[in-house]
């Protein structure tokens, strides 16, 4: 073997060996198409369509044994570590809480740059301060920072393009999303949905920043709407947005979920359906305007928020091709509505649940009286971070089936008072989870067609940890107490692990480099990256 | 949206964070806590909801402190009782009731004065006699007291220095006569049969997907590969600790009681 003279030499022959590559640009029609490039990873969930479905395969069924770290990349956050890494031809883009965004090398983890925004200590913020990743398009990162401003970065340097502020971070408004990119356009919104905002999906320019147009996910007066919340209490009815949206180009339609109404957990001062709190809105990209909604949880009173990432998918429903948007419920339901109308298909609970006797034609909940929060305290059924949460669920259409992470525990819900004062935390209520209970977790796969439930995987505590499936016909996610593992999607049966013994927030990805396939996992304060063995 | 993002207690201890922001954002003022007949009934209320598990209905039961003492010894003033309430004990099993609004947690204090009121509870045991007792039964053999300056006894049941100031005097007399009623989370008395045939009897350290630690009651650390173990059977309905019912009598438990509420070594 010749060695290098200098370490720069070799440093050098490496970077310009790949420096051809690292012209990053990535214009819409490589997102719409990112299934051709399987190495990348262009956007959160992967691919517009939300499956968390990898193409790749080199590392599979057979050799995930083989399966060891990498690099590790250590972070120095201590807000929960809740990005998804983008991946665009060798290098990596990701967010750490509270307001940092960073480049790496995707083969040795090493640094190309790193930036910071600056943010005010007086943020209002129910869970920490964490960040879900970034969007990319064209030469530029675009990130939605804690206090509520889009913030366009070039991809090669991380210097800053333009900053605009989305709402007033004292009135409680967030932003904790990877933003989507879509056409010539940011899509992201604002969270803050315990401190009765007013929630909106806004579309900026991705060259200037001036925002094309606002959604407003709670109707105001004009909207066929309005009128499902009694008296003025739309005005500060949240439904915030917080996990990202998918994308379906055939329609030019965005489907997006949104959160809980405002307050949580007191529904008197709110009486109505409280739409679009709890649903599926969908929207045409170019003007957003809404063109059908699907409310999972009317009134909803336990915080079961619909921000789960809709998975779009194209099969068969009965017989028929059909487009379909199949999603896990925080409410404890799976759902497969029509992607075109957003019609109800079918549902059914995936975990168990106490507060309805099921869904009717229409989808719609058919609720148990006295399943309310008391000021007593209700025992109800999931618990507040409901059947699942906002970790990804992904689709194989390999196995044709849909995977989720899922809880299985029940709380006692409150009800308390709720007076909104601007800025301030706006619950009316909150849980306790049931002591004395051993509850659990398990990674469910479901016939998206029916819900049936075709294996399980079980784990000691409930999960929160999101999905990669792959064509290798691997499933790849994690367990809170710091297992990382991999499924054979096909079956259940556990291939791989690792124990981390730190926690994990966020959901693997995968991407290729030099022709050689990777699996990136945020753990603890790091982001674990790992690689086969050679054999 | 209380997005699982963050583990229950790291959300609680952001929680506080916030808290303490606005805390020290607003000049600390002397609280005054409500005293209408409304305030008290819906303080009773939310107390019921939120404090009666751990506290009892009246505030001297379950595995919270004595609140029906006259005398709160961390709350002393009425601004510590409403902070208390609203933050929690951190580092104790007192949790933060980040549920409620600011008026509600005064609300629930006031009621927690009020309980003093109703009824103020001697603990009628000799304390001396108590601490001879706890000699005599060998409860050294599994707690560790305070004494001399120093921590001494096992480690098979919890430190109970501090336990006067942790537990009603109800919850101690409980504890004595029917220890499973209420379980420490670190005591759940579990067995494990292992592949090979051998069963192992312990406390549970920890359990995950794949693995299982136990703690033998000689003391000794077992950890093991579920696929290394036929069955693991956590059972909540058994305590370690033999129940005291048979051999104490009823003067001898007052003064059992009455030694472990006079222990109240200040946290560490
Ligand atoms: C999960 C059990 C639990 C719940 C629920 C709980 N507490 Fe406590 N509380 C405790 C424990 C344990 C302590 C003693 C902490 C220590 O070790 O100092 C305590 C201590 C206190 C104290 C300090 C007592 C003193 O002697 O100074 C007050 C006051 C109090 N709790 C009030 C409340 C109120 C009011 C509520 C309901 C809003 C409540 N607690 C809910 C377990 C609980
Ligand atoms: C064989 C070991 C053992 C002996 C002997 C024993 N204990 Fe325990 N004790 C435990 C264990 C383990 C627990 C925790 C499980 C439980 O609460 O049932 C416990 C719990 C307790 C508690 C409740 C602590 C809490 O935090 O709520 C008290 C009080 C207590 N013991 C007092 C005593 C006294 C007094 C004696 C002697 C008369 C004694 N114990 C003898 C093992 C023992």
């Amino acid at each position: 073997m010749r060695l290098p003279l200098l370490g720069l030499t070799s440093g050098l022959a490496l970077m310009l060996a790949a420096s051809a590559a690292w012209a990053q640009n990535v214009p819409f029609s490589r997102i719409v198409e990112a299934q051709k490039e399987p190495h990348n990873w262009l956007t959160y969930s992967g691919n517009y369509n939300g499956q968390r479905h990898s193409a790749l395969d080199q590392i599979n069924v057979s050799n995930v044994k083989r399966l060891k770290v990498a690099w590790v990349h250590h972070t120095g956050t201590t807000e929960s570590h809740e990005t998804t890494p983008l991946v665009v031809d060798g290098v990596m883009f990701l967010t750490e809480g509270p307001n940092i965004v960073k480049s790496l090398d995707t083969r040795t983890g090493n640094l190309l740059w790193r930036y910071e925004k600056k943010i005010p200590q007086d943020l209002r913020l129910c869970c920490g301060r964490p960040n879900r990743g970034v969007a990319i398009l064209g030469d530029t990162i675009y990130y939605g920072s804690i206090d509520a401003h889009l913030i366009a970065l070039d991809a090669k340097t991380g210097r800053i393009k333009w900053d605009v502020e989305m709402a007033d971070h004292k009135l409680g408004y967030s932003s904790t999303v990877a933003p989507l990119a879509v056409k010539d356009k940011i899509l992201i919104g604002a969270a803050g949905g315990e401190f009765g905002i007013r929630g909106f999906l806004d579309a900026y320019d991705a060259r200037t920043g001036k925002r094309v147009w606002r959604f407003h996910t709670i109707p105001g007066p004009g909207d066929p709407e309005f009128g499902t919340w009694e008296g003025d209490s739309w005005k500060t009815g949240s439904a915030a947005i917080w996990t990202t949206g998918s994308y379906d180009p055939a329609t030019n339609t965005t489907i997006w979920g949104t959160g809980n109404p405002g307050p949580d957990w007191n529904g008197d001062v709110r009486l109505g359906d409280n739409l679009y709190s709890c649903s599926f809105i969908a929207l045409d990209v170019d003007t957003g305007k809404k063109k059908w909604h699907f409310q999972f949880t009317p009134h909803d009173t336990h915080d079961w928020d619909a921000t789960q990432v809709p998975v779009l998918i194209d099969g068969t429903f009965r017989g028929a091709a059909k487009k379909m948007v199949a999603t896990a419920n925080r409410n404890a339901f799976f759902y497969v509505l029509d992607r075109d109308n957003g019609k109800f298909l079918a549902g059914k609970p995936f975990v168990k649940q106490t507060w309805a006797k099921g869904l009717d034609d229409s989808g719609r909940p058919m609720v148990i009286a006295g399943t309310d929060p008391t000021e007593e305290g209700n025992l109800v059924w999931p618990s507040l971070a409901g059947g699942t949460n906002w970790a990804s669920p992904s689709y194989s259409p390999q196995t044709k089936l849909f995977y989720v992470p899922a809880r299985e525990q029940g709380a006692f819900y409150y009800k308390g008072e709720a007076e909104y004062k601007p800025g301030v935390i706006f619950n009316g209520g909150g849980q306790r989870v049931k002591p004395d209970e051993e509850p659990y977790g398990a990674i469910r796969a479901l016939e998206p067609e029916t819900g049936n439930l075709k294996w399980e995987f079980k784990t000691q505590i409930p999960l929160n940890v999101g999905i990669l499936t792959t064509q290798g016909g691997l499933l790849f996610s994690g367990i809170g107490q710091g297992d990382f593992f991999a499924l054979n999607a096909a079956t259940g049966e556990l291939l791989w692990r690792f124990k981390t013994n730190g926690p994990m927030n966020s959901g693997p990805m995968t991407y290729a480099v030099d022709g050689k396939q990777y699996v990136a996992m945020p753990i603890g304060r790091s982001l674990y990256v790992f690689d086969l063995m050679e054999s | 949206m209380w997005a699982m993002n963050v583990h229950r207690f790291a959300r609680m201890a952001l929680g506080l964070l916030w808290l303490a922001a606005v805390a020290a954002a607003q000049p600390k003022e002397a609280v005054k806590l409500p005293d209408s007949p409304e305030d008290l009934a819906r303080g009773k209320k939310l107390y019921l909801g939120s404090c009666t598990y751990c506290h009892g209905p009246t505030g001297d039961g379950g595995k919270g402190a004595d609140l029906s003492r006259q005398e709160l010894v961390q709350a002393k003033t009425d601004g510590d009782l409403a902070r208390i309430i609203e933050v929690g004990i951190p580092g104790t099993e007192m949790p933060s009731a980040w549920h409620m609004t600011r008026r509600e947690v005064t609300q629930v204090a006031a009621y927690v004065r009020s309980l003093a009121k109703v009824d103020v509870r001697a603990v009628s045991g000799n304390v001396a006699a108590g601490k001879a007792l706890y000699a005599k039964h060998g409860c050294a053999g599994c707690h560790t007291v305070k004494q001399g300056g120093v921590f001494t006894g096992g480690y098979m049941g919890p430190d109970l220095s501090s336990i006067g100031m942790k537990r009603s005097a109800s919850h101690l007399r409980e504890s004595l006569i029917n220890p499973p009623a209420s379980l420490p989370e670190g005591f759940v008395p579990t067995r494990v049969l292992t592949v090979s045939g051998k069963t192992i009897d312990g406390v549970r350290v920890h359990e995950d997907t794949f693995a299982v630690v136990l703690r033998d009651f000689a003391g000794n650390n077992h950890s093991y590969l579920r696929k290394d173990l036929k069955e693991v059977t956590a059972d909540r309905s058994r305590s370690p600790m033999p129940s005291y019912q048979e051999k104490l009598n009823a003067t001898e438990l007052d003064d059992l009681v009455a030694y472990l509420v006079s222990l109240k070594e200040p946290l560490q």
